[in-house]
């Protein structure tokens, strides 16, 4: 689903390389997590396979596609296949919208379907992230952040994509609210089948969810594996340390 | 009335009078105005007011209170162009070249620049120079120079929600600049430049009176204010009636328009202050006394070992329907050399229940309930009082000046501690502290600001300021929420360390049980605004009764899982307070609850039971439950 070959990018005119020769697999229905502490290039990383961010050298492709290569329409259909999960979910919301109208956004933009049929859509997109139907009238302030999780999880899903980006999407959520929001993203893969590339700086979030795991160090990946063998039998110093301080029970 | 006046909407609304009279004037005048404004009987010329001509007439003999109707809405016409113009020509350039940036908005920034800096009055001159005097002209002329603060306003405001992670979500899904730019830049970008406009009725109102003064705005016959204070000028002696009123009209918008967005303006960027004014508050109780009839079954006991003892501790809020309490009930004890947890979810408690005895609530906030830090009540008359607690705050990027450096920070803390001396003196101590809290170069840390350093330096650099008064009592609410685990484990351990060597009382404040895990002695979980169960900290994760205990520890990753297990979670969500039921405040949520649960309060008793013998001091162990399901023979249930 997302083949990422010798990426590497930065910022500025200067260059200066935040992620230097990233090579990443996912494939479609599984979950790859990728940890690292915070600057390490995690959520460059994100953003260019997103395609917010250019990568100076390299390719990444979703579905097939080499992102570059588009342009215009082309590319804005593309981008229906990936989409991205933040790590603030009260940030990613507007202020002005209620829920109903966030989630009727996609539809919009894309031009799907007519008011009565978005107005189905975002009702079933409700029920998916395990919403109540009252909370589609209510703003983003009005909202726990648990929910507001769940409404940006919903919009990035409403236009069905093959990849979703989760870019440390339990971070700011309290430990009982993440667990609940970890087990809808598991439900929601195992129902729709999109790969996923869950980020976050966490390793045991990311041991209990991810098939795989990428861990990043100063903008290269160090280690990455099936998730047992991360965990029970790190090689890379970085990931020994990473599961020492990991704080467990 | 008096009591009215004191309300800042009621204010508002008066400074607003003045606007409104001016805007129905200007809507209304053909109705309002007794007689042609334009049209004189000039056998009744240079009246005074009488009866027939409330405000006089002028050397024509036209009535000047028609003149004066009239003259509003001509002044309101031009205004309302030159707004409608400026805010919307200054709202679209500035959110556009916010938004797109670069080059673009570099231009742009420049012109506006230029504009905002020629003074209006030579630019208006020269338009009309140009062009001729005239209406158009006019409002040409005001609009060229007041349409660049609104752009400066846009741009500013577009400039500051562009990174948003929003808009990286609407480029994602597809949306084009237009869409992106029209529906979700320019509303709240108009918010404040809306807020400015009404500062610039007046100027614009001021500025069509002054070229009309000057000849150079609308001509005569028209009634236009500035035009009636030149016609009336050479009778200002004699006629004291035609000069006057459109004198004191333009006074009157103009201060109205200038306070309104003042007011506004607050209201918009210092709620602080704004806060400072509303009704309703509350008055903290100045010295916590015990409530009677408490629910607290066991009181903790005060031991020579104990730092801060909080007895029966209430926090309301006033809301609605009056105050409204967010803890209930709340005891506990802190030891010398000891931390305690307080563990919970957003809107539990927590932080009010540790910040709460310290005074370091919102002012509105009641508190209630006993506290005593060593022997005496914590925050006595005496200053010295307040070093003896020290605090560290979650966001240490806002809990720091920007603008002054760590050494000064500490400085401060170090003086107002009497431990300074010479300022050679005191930052040595600073360094000293520094030192002590794990910056191993604190020398060039000193003089770095708080921008220069990584999240765990500055917080480090806040456990040093704490640390300036040698307090007994450490406070540390989240102290490691925003921070990476490799540092978050750094600092785990440092603090660890401060209460083996120092010998110090800790309350660390987490949402997370596996990051107080690392450090603390015993833990409160509290739900609700309520303390549902306490006890030693390995006791209690080994054997936790509470069933929301329980729900809090199957919520936290296990290292060995299976990829895709799914977490036990807990149905329902948090954010009752202690007085929203009867019962048990978790009953809802709750696998085990009965009938009896959401009607019969628990109460926070000791544990004694099977399960519990073989566990040292168990005695120590409290829980809320009415199943007490660690202590019931018949397993664990289906918890």
């Amino acid at each position: 689903m997302l083949e990422i070959e010798g990426v590497s990018a930065g910022y500025g005119r200067a260059g200066t390389t935040v992620i230097e020769d990233v090579t990443l697999r996912v494939a479609a229905g599984e979950i790859v997590g990728l940890v690292g502490e915070s600057g390490c290039g995690k959520s460059t990383l994100a953003r260019v396979v997103t395609g917010l961010h250019r990568p100076s050298a390299g390719t990444v492709r979703v579905a097939g596609v080499d992102v570059r290569a588009l342009r215009g329409k082309a590319l804005r259909a593309h981008r229906r296949q990936v989409q991205m999960v933040f790590q603030d979910p009260y940030l990613s919301l507007s202020p002005r919208q209620t829920v109903r109208q966030a989630l009727t956004e996609p539809l919009a933009i894309h031009r799907v379907g007519d008011a009565r049929s978005r107005a189905a859509r975002v009702s079933e997109l409700l029920e998916l992230v395990e919403l109540d139907p009252q909370v589609g009238a209510r703003r983003r302030g009005q909202l726990s952040g648990g929910q507001q999780q769940r409404v940006a999880i919903a919009r990035a899903l409403a236009l069905e994509p093959r990849l979703l980006v989760c870019d440390e999407p339990v971070t700011a959520l309290d430990v009982s609210v993440q667990a609940k929001v970890l087990n809808l993203l598991c439900d929601l893969r195992d129902r729709l089948d999109f790969g996923c590339l869950f980020i976050a700086h966490d390793l045991a979030v990311v041991a209990q969810l991810a098939d795989r795991i990428a861990v990043m160090s100063r903008g290269r990946i160090v280690e990455q594996g099936p998730t047992a063998d991360v965990t029970t039998d790190p090689r890379h110093p970085y990931t020994r340390l990473l599961l020492s301080a990991t704080p467990t029970m | 009335m008096n009591g009215m006046l004191r309300r800042p909407g009621t204010r508002t609304a008066l400074i607003a009078v003045p606007l409104v009279l001016f805007a129905v004037a200007g809507a209304l005048a053909p109705l309002l105005a007794p007689a042609d404004p334009n049209v004189g009987d000039l056998a009744a010329s240079l009246r005074p007011p009488s009866r027939e001509y409330p405000l006089g007439t002028d050397q024509l003999g036209r009535d000047q209170l028609s003149r004066l109707l009239h003259g509003a809405r001509i002044s309101i016409t031009i205004t309302a162009a030159v707004l409608a113009i400026s805010l919307a020509t200054g709202a679209v350039v500035g959110a556009t070249a916010g938004y797109l940036g670069g080059w673009v908005d570099w231009g742009v920034a420049r012109v506006i620049d230029v504009v905002v800096s020629l003074p209006g009055m030579l630019v208006a001159l020269a338009v009309i120079g140009a062009r001729g005097p005239g209406v158009q002209s006019l409002v040409l002329a005001l609009s060229l120079w007041s349409w660049a603060p609104y752009a400066r306003i846009a741009r500013a405001r577009v400039a500051g929600m562009r990174d948003s992670p929003h808009m990286d979500a609407l480029r994602l899904l597809g949306a084009g600049r237009v869409r992106v730019i029209g529906r979700h830049l320019l509303p709240p970008a108009l918010a404040p430049c809306l807020v400015y406009a009404s500062t610039d009725v007046g100027m614009i109102v001021l500025g069509v009176a002054t070229l009309s003064f000057l000849g150079l705005g609308v001509a005569p016959p028209h009634a236009e204010w500035g035009q009636m204070l030149i016609e009336g000028q050479p009778f200002l002696d004699s006629a004291w009636w035609l000069a006057y009123p459109p004198g004191i009209a333009v006074t009157a918008v103009v201060f109205a328009s200038n306070l309104l967005g003042e007011r506004l303006a607050a209201g918009e960027e210092r709620p602080s202050l704004l806060r400072l004014a509303l009704p309703g508050r509350i008055r903290r109780t100045a010295r916590p006394k015990a409530a009677a009839g408490t629910t607290v079954v066991a009181e903790p006991s005060v031991t020579q070992d104990s730092v801060l003892v909080v007895r029966d501790l209430s926090v309301a809020y006033p809301g609605e329907g009056g105050p409204r309490r967010v803890a209930a009930g709340i005891s506990y004890e802190v030891r010398r050399g000891q931390v305690l947890a307080l563990v919970g979810e957003t809107g539990s408690g927590k932080t009010t229940a540790a910040l709460a005895p310290f005074g370091l609530l919102d002012p509105r906030a009641a508190v209630t309930g006993a506290v005593t830090l060593g022997t005496r009540e914590p925050l006595g008359p005496d200053p010295r009082d307040r070093r003896r607690v020290g605090v560290v705050f979650q966001d240490s990027a806002a809990a720091l000046n920007p603008l002054r450096t760590i050494g000064a920070h500490i400085d401060e803390a170090v003086r107002n501690a009497g431990r300074g001396g010479r300022r050679g003196a005191t930052r040595r101590v600073t360094e000293e502290l520094l030192a002590t809290a794990g910056l191993p170069d604190p020398a060039p840390v000193a003089r770095r600001f708080p921008h220069e350093l990584s999240g765990g330096m500055r917080q480090r650099a806040q456990i040093a300021m704490a640390l300036a008064g040698e307090p007994e009592l450490l406070i540390a609410d989240e102290p490691t929420s925003a921070l990476d685990v490799t540092v978050q484990a750094q600092l785990l351990e440092l603090l660890a360390r401060l209460r083996d060597e120092l010998d110090m009382a800790m309350v660390i404040v987490s949402h997370d049980l596996a990051v107080v895990a690392r450090l603390a002695d015993s833990v409160a979980v509290l739900y609700g605004g309520r303390i549902v169960e306490s006890g030693p900290l390995e006791e209690l994760i080994k054997a936790p009764d509470h069933p929301y205990t329980r729900g809090l520890l199957d919520a936290v990753p296990r290292p060995g899982a299976a990829p895709g297990t799914r977490f036990r979670t807990m149905p329902g969500r948090a954010g009752i307070g202690p007085d929203d039921t009867p019962g048990c405040g978790f009953a809802p949520r709750c696998a085990l609850a009965v009938p009896a649960c959401t009607t019969v309060p628990p109460t926070l008793e000791p544990l004694v039971g099977p399960a519990l013998e073989p566990l040292a001091g168990s005695a120590a162990r409290r829980s809320a439950c009415l199943r007490h399901p660690s202590t019931s023979t018949t397993a664990d249930g289906p918890c």
